[in-house]
């Protein structure tokens, strides 16, 4: 990669966006944590986050968020939240006898205002908020990396990503 | 007499399946995939949804269209002769059994202004805003809701999303897997 070629948009918009992604990651994080209290939740957290990380992509270059979160990661954190779901419902199974019965709540029952109440809700939104993020930017960064390039008068589908790596072994 | 009409759909739509999954003809199979559709369509009327079959028939329509556009490319099948008439007669045949059932759908959905809550005294809907804080703890209503009383539904939306973003996934994939062990052979 050559230092000089810039890569992302303008300074104006790389400078806004160092000071505004932690704000809305912050929003974010308020979004999921209190999901069960306010009007908001795991899904709109997740999306919120996964905005973060397009807004990087958009003014920094890809080069700068695939350093840290790449199509594997990403994939990784997908799957093991959706299977984390999956688990936690199936221990409710075990304590309170009924598939995705609220088990903590039923040994310390909570009806306060806190962020400690209502059980298993707040874990659930976080693990779904995990998932929707990753999964929202796979789909992202999957179509960002793709190309179409002819080689040999064909029309081919190729990984923009892969030869950057290529490209840097040489 | 509703479950015996109901039994039929399904085995309609069993048969609709089964053809779609046989057949050599690319168009045919999409279409026989809306056939199934717009039968669950009607099931969901008959039980007693009409929120949901219109829903269902709204993405049917959509999911067939982008098919076929998505597939008329690979065979494409042109009809040179003059529409017939038995062809038109049964097309306006359809139309109006739609026509009526879209008819009993309009009539099935409640009254503007008042919900089923507020008809039917025993409805689920009454016994989560009267414990729903209660019984799970949650202060946000629909949270206690979606995560807790409706849990598997959320976690089925969750697995459809799943499934919707590793499809995207495998659709964009640069080589198939036999290409890469070839050329990998080569290399060798």
């Amino acid at each position: 990669m050559k230092k000089n070629k810039q890569s992302g948009m303008s300074v104006i918009v790389q400078n806004t966006t160092r000071m505004v992604e932690g704000l809305i990651f912050l929003f974010g994080i308020y979004l999921t944590v209190y999901g069960h209290l306010t009007p908001s939740g795991g899904f709109s957290g997740g999306i919120v986050f996964a905005c973060v990380f397009i807004l990087m992509t958009l003014a920094f270059g890809k080069n700068s968020v695939l350093k840290f979160l790449g199509k594997t990661t990403a994939y990784i954190f997908n799957c093991s939240a959706a299977l984390l779901f999956l688990i936690i419902a199936a221990c409710g199974c075990l304590f309170n006898g009924a598939f995705f019965s609220n088990f903590l709540e039923k040994m310390f029952p909570s009806a306060n205002f806190r962020i400690f109440s209502a059980g298993l809700i707040p874990v659930y939104n976080i693990i779904i908020a995990v998932n929707i993020a990753a999964g929202l930017f796979m789909v992202f960064i999957i179509l960002a990396v793709r190309r179409v390039v002819e080689i040999n008068g064909k029309r081919r589908l190729i990984s923009t990503e892969l030869f950057d790596k290529t490209e840097r072994k040489r | 007499m509703i479950e015996s009409i109901v039994a039929l759909l399904i085995l309609f739509m069993i048969i609709g399946a089964i053809i779609a999954l046989e057949t050599k003809d690319l168009l045919s199979s999409v279409i026989s995939v809306g056939a199934i559709g717009i039968a669950a369509s009607i099931c969901f009327l008959l039980v007693g949804a009409p929120d949901i079959a219109s829903t269902q028939l709204v993405v049917e329509v959509l999911t067939v269209i982008i098919l076929i556009k998505a597939t008329i490319r690979h065979d494409l099948v042109t009809i040179d002769e003059d529409r017939e008439f038995f062809g038109l007669s049964v097309t306006l045949a359809l139309l109006f059994v739609f026509f009526l059932f879209g008819l009993k759908a309009f009539w099935a959905l409640p009254e503007f202004g008042a919900p089923a809550m507020e008809r039917i005294s025993s409805a689920p809907s009454n016994g989560y805003i009267e414990s729903g804080f209660k019984q799970t703890g949650s202060g946000n209503i629909l949270m206690a809701i979606l995560l807790d009383y409706r849990g598997l539904d959320t976690f089925a939306e969750l697995c459809v999303l799943f499934a919707g973003i590793w499809g995207a996934f495998a659709i964009m994939r640069v080589y198939s897997r036999k290409k890469k062990t070839r050329s990998n052979n080569e290399k060798k």
